[in-house]
């Protein structure tokens, strides 16, 4: 477990030192502050910030992903900042759904419930429920070097505990309640940011005040409060001088549609964790499932290679298999087991089996690298980072992305106070308030993901015992396994 | 050891000898009792560009040129250094900002969120760098912030040049409140701020006569300043200003703190009724300021005018 207190530490960001901000523009003064910007004189050699024609805006969102999408319509519905020009904007093309497929994207995410009240109050959740969503009650966690197991539900099956949601799906729910903000937000697609330039904060005259995007195209945005929701290799971090503390991990997730053998109820999320990394598969409908595989970089490839039929049994197999157990270990946890149903005989729950696959869709296979990433500021002055720029990490808790919506909440928040109170809204006084409350809910979450990883990557017996052990008492322990869903469930 | 005069106190002689005091307004003092009035050192109550309509509105004309623009500037990060000298008022904010809007909100039953204060017309009095008007006219007001130190007003105004929202809805104006007495303003402002001020005011009966002649009936005043009290003698002026160094040496003399009482006997005499009085305590290890039950330290006050019969008449 030291694992665990070494990466907290680690990850906490350096509280005291700031590193000394650089002038990233040096501006001449025209001559007559408080002039019109546009001069009829044509512009000196040295472009005075004044005079070149910029759009101004309060507040710009770069990146229109899931997390950029839901801040920019979370600052554009909040009555404090009605009035406020909002901008969104983003590299790629508008991606809206006209009507569901078919067939199932294999990129999915299990929404919180604490982020479906977030899309709830957005109002982005009805048009994702329309759609296609499925929530699920139980998800049933065990190990593949012993019997030891864990099961999360709510009330007896009688509530939800999350939902799946395609990643496509929840983008476009977005997009379209964003296309009813016309005047509140505006929305930019197709429209590649060059670089950025960040004010120091003594804005003594001779470079612009204000945070600034340059578009591909020439054109000059400037803003109080600029948002990079730009992904994990975020430009806007980087032209921060932020630094980050990122390592990948050699592994690789596959993911994938399945077809099931038979249609089932299918409102259970299993995830076993084998010695090469943890499978998962999430429920989409009685008939599919979704694909989750994290495991080293080379079994993926072959993963992907394989024949449809291959990949069925591959997976299948990964699930049902007994693999290698030590008789020390396997014992350690009956004798465990008996104990506990002893003392609670009701308390723990039977091992069940995941639905077996009989197909995979086509064309739905793919994967993507692994790493973790954390960010040791995530604001300065005029900027703030929220979702993947700012922390990234494994797949196996199903936590990334309500991490960059838990951000999306707190920061509208923060801003929304400094607005009520006719504060500089793109002060870094206040959206420290932001880090720091942020940095309080990621932090640990992310050493526990990683904790958690790292636990549960080898198969030295001890470590197996350990975990095995601790596992099967932690699923007799109710309170416990109830903070844990709370803390997961954010 | 002596009484003082005016609260009859036994003093110490250090304290009659502390005069220091930034001069907000520059006087010559006949004596210490403050009801003697004073006269005032700044001849010229207007800069040269500047030109007043006769309903009391100024019109500015900006003439500032780029090497003084450079030395306002600087004075002006020297304000608006959230963190530096003045770091104790950027921090009230979050206390007088929030008092001020939800009075005036609920005052003039505004109901939405957003600009909340638009349509007010806001005087803040011994507006400095304008810390304190710069956010209200954030939130909607029409503010003309006041000042009798011509440097403060050319560095408040330096400062929110920048700013394209605060174009219309904020000037800053140098002089006193006598002086827009003076050339004719009356019952015109919603609400008067005067935060910080009174106890570097040494006729406070003018003062507030003054600022009372201001305010619309039915408008209302805030203030926010120093109680006099053996408490605020040790914390606000030695350990404040000697000790730990949040507050400029010599910034505040104890004689002329007012106490609630004085500051609401002023008021009635000018038809003005005290609402509310809350306690302010600053913690300088934290740089945040609670509201508390006390005001033996720091106080706000407001109060409505009358709208009496005379006044309702004149309209």
């Amino acid at each position: 477990m030291s694992a665990l207190f070494c990466t907290a530490r680690a990850l906490m960001r350096s509280t005291h030192l700031r590193p000394g901000t650089r002038r990233l523009a040096i501006r001449t003064l025209s001559s007559g502050v408080g002039e019109p910007q546009q001069t009829s004189a044509p512009p000196p050699p040295e472009e005075t910030w004044e005079d070149v024609p910029q759009d101004f805006y309060d507040i710009i969102v770069s990146g229109g992903g899931m997390v950029g999408a839901a801040m920019a319509l979370a600052l554009g519905s909040d009555p404090v900042l009605l009035g406020r020009k909002i901008l969104m904007l983003d590299g790629g093309p508008r991606r809206v759904l006209t009507q569901v497929p078919d067939s199932f994207s294999s990129r999915v995410c299990s929404l919180t419930p604490g982020t479906v009240q977030l899309l709830q109050d957005i109002g982005a959740w009805d048009h994702i429920n329309k759609m296609r969503v499925r929530p699920y009650k139980r998800m049933q966690v065990w190990d593949a070097c012993s019997d030891a197991m864990i099961t999360f539900d709510r009330d007896d099956l009688n509530e939800d505990i999350a939902h799946i949601v395609e990643n496509d799906i929840i983008l476009s729910g977005l997009m379209q309640q964003l296309d009813g903000m016309q005047g509140l937000v505006d929305v930019m697609f197709d429209t590649k940011v060059k670089g950025y330039k960040l004010p120091s904060k003594a804005a003594d005259g001779e470079e612009s005040p204000w945070a600034r995007v340059i578009l591909e195209d020439g054109r000059a945005l400037d803003t109080r409060l600029l948002i990079g929701a730009d992904g994990p290799k975020s430009l806007l971090r980087q032209t921060a001088n932020i630094r980050q503390m990122s390592w990948s991990y050699s592994q690789a997730g596959v993911v994938a549609t399945l077809k099931l053998s038979e249609p089932t109820v299918n409102n259970v999320a299993w995830q076993r964790f084998l010695p090469t990394g943890p499978i998962a598969m999430l429920p989409l409908s009685e008939t599919h499932s979704n694909l989750v595989w994290s495991t080293n970089a080379e079994d993926a490839e072959m993963l992907l290679q394989m024949q449809a039929e291959e990949f069925v049994e591959a997976v299948n197999s990964a699930f049902w298999q007994d693999y290698k157990r030590e008789a020390a270990v396997d014992s350690a946890v009956q004798t465990v087991q008996s104990i506990l149903s002893t003392i609670s005989p009701g308390g723990t729950s039977a091992r069940q089996l995941p639905p077996s696959v009989s197909d995979v869709d086509e064309d739905s296979r793919a994967m993507f690298p692994l790493g973790l990433g954390h960010a040791t500021q995530y604001v300065k002055h005029r900027m703030a980072i929220i979702g993947d720029a700012a922390h990234r990490v494994h797949p196996m808790a199903g936590q990334g992305v309500n991490l960059g919506f838990g951000d999306v909440s707190c920061l509208r928040q923060v801003v929304s106070d400094a607005e009520a109170s006719g504060e500089d809204i793109g002060s870094v006084d206040r959206l420290l308030e932001y880090e720091t409350k942020r940095q309080q809910a990621v932090i640990p979450m992310m050493a526990a993901i990683e904790g958690l990883h790292r636990l549960y990557s080898s198969d030295n017996p001890a470590l197996v015992l350990l975990r095995s052990v601790g596992l099967q008492f932690t699923n007799a322990i109710k309170p416990l396994k109830n903070e844990i869903m709370g803390f997961a469930s954010k | 050891m002596h009484a003082c005069k005016l609260c009859g106190r036994m003093v110490s002689v250090v304290l009659r000898s502390n005069r220091a005091s930034l001069p907000r307004f520059n006087v010559v003092l006949n004596s210490t009792s403050r009801k003697t009035s004073v006269r005032y050192y700044n001849s010229t109550a207007y800069t040269s560009s500047e030109s007043m309509t006769e309903s009391g509105t100024k019109q500015k004309k900006t003439s500032i040129n780029p090497e003084e623009v450079k030395k306002f500037n600087a004075l002006a990060s020297k304000w608006w250094d959230t963190k530096g000298e003045l770091k104790g008022l950027h921090s009230m904010n979050r206390l007088r900002v929030p008092l001020i809007r939800d009075t005036l909100m609920k005052q003039h039953r505004v109901s939405r969120k957003s600009r909340p204060l638009e349509g007010l017309r806001i005087l803040d009095v011994g507006c400095g760098g304008g810390i304190l008007s710069v956010p209200l006219a954030k939130l909607g007001a029409q503010v003309t912030g006041l000042d009798a130190s011509e440097e403060a007003v050319k560095a408040a105004t330096a400062h929110m040049a920048h700013d394209p929202s605060l174009k219309d809805t904020l000037t800053f104006t140098h002089g006193t409140v006598e002086d827009l007495v003076a050339s004719e303003v009356r019952d015109y402002y919603d609400a008067l701020v005067a935060s910080e001020v009174i106890e570097h005011v040494d006729a406070l009966d003018d003062f507030v006569g003054s600022s009372c002649d201001l305010v619309k009936p039915g408008g209302s005043l805030f203030f926010t300043t120093i109680n006099r009290t053996n408490q605020s003698y040790y914390l606000a002026v030695i350990a404040a200003e000697y000790i730990v160094g949040v507050v400029p040496r010599g910034t505040h003399n104890w004689n002329k703190f007012v106490s609630p009482e004085e500051l609401k006997d002023e008021l009635r005499a000018n038809n003005c009724h005290p609402r509310l009085i809350h306690g302010m305590f600053y913690n300088p290890f934290l740089n945040h300021w609670n509201w508390t039950g006390s005001t033996e330290m720091n106080y706000a006050l407001h109060a409505i005018k009358d709208a009496s019969e005379a006044d309702l008449k004149k309209d």
